[in-house]
């Protein structure tokens, strides 16, 4: 007789785990389960590294995070003044934290979020009183470092004597037909020259470019040209 | 309630229940308003939209790379799948190619899910006729795959893991044991299953030759995926419409002529072996190199053109239809064929003149998910 | 030992009649002290088996079941209890409503007038009476009528299917039952528990009857609402059928009564097949505790097992199956006492 046998043969396999001691189960509040290393908790965010760019905001599907920015005084540099993460709308799709480009999104394991009321949930990153001492410090470090290089460079011509060929490249020391394809005429030629003296970080990348890409390099070069003449003209206006 | 009167002396009418939208076994939120002649379904009509959240609406004001997690809200329960048809639809519009490695990685991921989906839905199959239990081994089976997919992702569920061009992480080093042991393992799930599902007796009498679909009503309505495959046609989009890779590994096609619940749960059993079969030679010939393509920050489509591109989901035939406009970081309009939506249709010829259980077995092996269906 | 609760019995009627009373009335306030004691029975049994159930359940799906209040969660069922009798009790607008209200009551006295005849050792019976099993099979048939004015009361669809199913169900079964059981009344010659019991002193009647202890134990899941038959419940397709719009305390009474039933039925097996009291090392009272557990476990294994049958292809096991199994176990005891006698007569 088969019919049946099915029957016995399922309960074998149910008798079998009820003598198994293997328990699917996790003893939540007092055992705590085991999270993978990639595992999203909590989008949490670090201060100090925010440039305020505004990239996750713009890549967040439902509108997620918000920044507070305030101009400083005194100056165009945009200064964040505090990070309002909503978590209620979180999808936990991970674009914020792919699209950060200076790591100042992360995730935690903190999965117990839950709150008597709704804006609780908010997760709310003031801008801390150091921020303005980093900034500052850092600005200051900035700048010791763009002096230093300045420095270096002018030690370099002081050396170098103008009739010798220079070791380091420039781009003053492109041959002429370069320099007449970059900028065009020698009035432009002579401005450009100014503007890569002044900033040795934009001279070292359109050196680069040179030898790269021209196509991009004399673009690079046109722009710089123009925004000198604009702040020219809008210097003599004032 | 009818109002016409039966003249003989004991006067009986047929009465409407309404199984659902608060049911338990309606899989979501589907309403069956069923008329019924004491135990034996007149008729059932399927109400649907209790889940509708516009996607397709809102696919139109997000970019092509931000609505990507949507895409996993349709059919929940087979976390890539979706994505999946969507970044391949979407890299079909843009000419994007994904890498080799990103592309080997995809199909590793969509076959987790389509078993996953498929452990769920034999598991609720069970559920649903009254084997608790089952249902339970079901589940833990399942739940290996979930940790899989977290050690992938970070997410158990809706995975928002491919990207266009590829996918956003490359497979961690604990992720090859794991699924290696899931698909050593397999077989040895799949007797226990045959030992408390198949071999029943009672849910042999519950399957067999309830809401038979023939082949023709089943081409008629457009049924897809392991429901038309229960029916007897030889149709699998992996094989007959390769995308992706699939071209490159072997496979078969389970097929079952019988057309009853019977057939749709013995396909979808088959077909956990198949896609582990597919994993297999996938792991095998992983290789290195980038997980996603170069693509531009800013995602747009270069002219104004659409695309349909659609995959074998575990549900059926999945679709995407992009229309995009020409300089636009976002879809025109965006269509969704949705399998469990127009699977479900056939529910009320299946039923009429059954049992009002038969009702449950046959949503059960339809095996809709109500967020695809009404989207 | 045992016969500990016959002495206090004895002793209790004497006590009383030393202080005056006449026989009569000490007879009576014996009878009363022992329905108590049935009660109390009947509640502590619940409280065990409703723990019970979800342990061997939870063990059975590889969960661990209740385990937070007391040891091994023993007290989780009378947390429960007092979750239900504080809950609101909800009796909806359109409900019938007195037989809506009275269901659950009869139900629960129905249920626990079943212990009177079940003999709990030699002796131990509170009314020994001479038609004992015909007693327990029509009283038992009867929670069927409660669980029809339940649906019926509740004026809900769902509810009234599942209190069809359960009239049609004990219709069904009802038949495979009593049929089953009569090639035992065939060979003990008599419809009063004890002596059945004290027939099996040597041999149990398992050994027997084996197509009756079948064809009983299917019919009996059935007649329970249990297992793979609990269609007036349904939980997947009627959500809980006949007990949809029930709340709070009268919905736990319904639970109780059933759990109540089961004991009872287990009880009767025991009584009918495994030897009752019977057993060695163990005193008498204490043997059939142990056997209706066993049984009851095999009932909770069975039912975390299987799927649920539907509602024809039960009718149709029932008439093509049970009651033909069941009429062939009539013939062949007949012929085996006949064959028995004739072998002693040689």
């Amino acid at each position: 007789m088969a019919y049946g046998l099915g029957l016995l043969k399922g309960m074998w396999v149910t008798l079998k785990h009820t003598f198994e001691k293997k328990y699917l189960v996790v003893q939540y509040p007092e055992q705590r389960p085991v999270l993978q290393e990639r595992f999203r908790g909590t989008l949490c965010f670090r201060f100090e590294n925010c440039i305020a760019c505004n990239l996750c905001v713009n890549s967040c599907p439902n509108k997620v995070l918000s920044l507070d920015v305030a101009k400083a005084e005194g100056g165009n540099k945009r200064k964040l003044m505090a990070y309002v993460i909503d978590m209620q709308y979180c999808m936990y799709c991970n674009l914020c934290v792919e699209s950060c480009n200076s790591s100042a999104l992360y995730w935690n394991k903190e999965f117990e979020k839950s709150t008597f009321d709704k804006e609780s949930i908010k997760i709310i990153y003031e801008r801390p009183r150091y921020m303005d001492e980093l900034e500052a410090q850092r600005e200051a470090e900035k700048e010791r470092i763009r002096q230093e290089k300045a420095q270096a460079v002018s030690a370099k011509k002081d050396t170098v004597g103008e009739s010798e060929i220079s070791a380091g490249p420039s781009v003053a020391e492109q041959p002429k037909e370069i320099l007449a394809e970059l900028a065009g005429s020698e009035e432009n030629i002579a401005i450009l020259l100014q503007v890569l003296a002044k900033n040795t970080v934009t001279h070292d990348k359109l050196l680069q470019m040179i030898d790269s890409d021209m196509e991009k390099a004399k673009k690079v070069a046109l722009a710089l040209v123009r925004k000198a003449l604009k702040d020219r003209h809008e210097g003599g206006k004032e | 309630m009818s109002a016409e009167k039966a003249t003989h002396q004991l006067p009986t009418d047929h009465y409407i229940v309404n199984v659902g939208p608060q049911h338990p076994s309606t899989h979501g939120g589907a309403h069956l308003q069923t008329v019924l002649d004491g135990e034996i379904i007149v008729d059932t009509v399927v109400k649907l939209g209790y889940v509708h959240r516009s996607v397709e609406k809102i696919a139109e004001s997000k970019t092509f790379t931000q609505f990507i997690p949507y895409t996993a809200r349709l059919d929940y329960l087979s976390g890539c799948l979706p994505p999946l048809a969507y970044t391949q639809a979407v890299e079909k519009l843009l000419d994007i190619f994904p890498t080799e490695r990103a592309e080997y990685i995809r199909i590793i991921m969509a076959e987790f899910s389509r078993i996953s989906s498929h452990l769920l839905c034999i598991g609720s199959l069970a559920l649903d006729l009254g084997a608790t239990t089952a249902c339970i081994y079901c589940v833990r089976d399942r739940e290996q795959i979930m940790d899989m997919f977290e050690m992938v992702g970070g997410q158990r569920l809706l995975l928002s893991f491919l990207r266009v061009g590829g996918v956003s992480h490359d497979l961690p080093e604990n992720f090859y044991p794991a699924a290696r042991r899931f698909i050593k393992e397999l077989p040895k799930m799949i007797d226990e299953y045959h030992a408390v599902i198949t071999g029943n007796e009672i849910l042999q009498r519950r399957l067999k030759g309830v809401g038979r679909l023939s082949t023709e009503d089943a081409l008629a309505y457009g049924v897809t995926g392991p429901n038309l495959r229960a029916s007897g046609f030889d149709y699998d989009i992996r094989r007959d419409d390769p995308y992706g890779i699939y071209d490159r590994f072997k496979f078969e096609v389970p097929i079952d002529s019988g057309g009853d619940a019977w057939a749709r749960y013995l396909v979808r059993v088959e077909e956990l072996v198949q896609s582990a079969r597919i994993i297999e030679q996938a792991l095998d010939s992983l290789p290195e190199g980038d997980i996603c393509a170069k693509t531009p920050r800013l995602l747009k489509a270069p002219e104004n053109q659409d695309v349909y591109h659609h995959i074998e989901s575990s549900k059926g035939e999945l679709g995407f239809y992009i229309v995009g406009a020409a300089g636009k970081d976002k879809p025109h309009r965006l269509h969704v064929r949705a399998p469990s939506f127009i699977n479900l249709q056939v529910l009320p010829m299946i039923c009429r003149g059954a049992k009002f259980q038969d009702l449950i077995t046959n949503i059960a092996t339809l095996d809709p998910v109500l967020g695809e269906a009404d989207r | 030992m045992d016969l500990w609760f016959t002495n206090i019995a004895n002793y209790i009627v004497q006590l009383l009649m030393s202080w005056g009373f006449p026989y009569f009335w000490a007879d009576l306030i014996l009878l009363l002290i022992q329905w108590m004691c049935v009660l109390a029975i009947v509640v502590l049994d619940v409280i065990i088996l409703i723990w019970l159930e979800r342990k061997a359940a939870g063990f059975i799906q590889m969960r661990l079941g209740p385990n937070r209040l007391g040891p091994f969660g023993i007290f989780q069922t009378i947390a429960d209890a007092i979750k239900l009798m504080t809950k609101e009790d909800i009796i909806p607008n359109k409900v019938d409503k007195w037989i809506f209200l009275t269901a659950p009551l009869f139900m629960i006295f129905i249920s626990v007038m079943l212990y009177l005849v079940l003999p709990i050792g030699e002796g131990l019976a509170v009314v020994d009476l001479d038609v004992g099993l015909l007693y327990f099979l029509s009283l038992s048939s009867l929670t069927t009528i409660c669980v029809l004015m339940a649906g019926w009361g509740s004026n809900n669809k769902w509810s009234l299917m599942g209190a069809m199913r359960a009239v049609a169900q004990m219709i069904t079964y009802e038949v495979p039952l009593i049929l089953s059981l009569l090639g035992i009344v065939m060979i003990t010659g008599s419809l009063r528990l004890s002596d059945i019991v004290a027939a099996q002193s040597h041999v149990w009647l398992i050994i027997m009857q084996p197509l009756a202890l079948i064809c009983y134990f299917i019919a009996a899941t059935a007649e329970l609402n249990r297992g793979p038959f609990d269609m007036p419940e349904a939980e997947q397709e009627l959500t809980a059928g006949a007990y949809t719009e029930y709340t709070g305390m009268r919905w736990a009474l319904f639970f109780l009564a059933e759990y109540t039933n089961l004991v009872a039925v287990s009880a009767l097996f025991v009584c009918l097949f495994l030897g009752g009291w019977h057993g060695p090392f163990l005193p008498q009272w204490l043997w059939i505790p142990v056997k209706t557990y066993v049984v009851i476990c095999v009932f909770f294994w069975i039912k975390w097992t299987f799927p649920r049958i539907r509602m024809d292809h039960l009718m149709s096991f029932s008439w093509k199956v049970l009651i033909p199994l069941s009429l062939l176990n009539i013939v062949l005891t007949g012929f085996g006492i006949e064959i028995f006698a004739w072998v002693r007569g040689l």
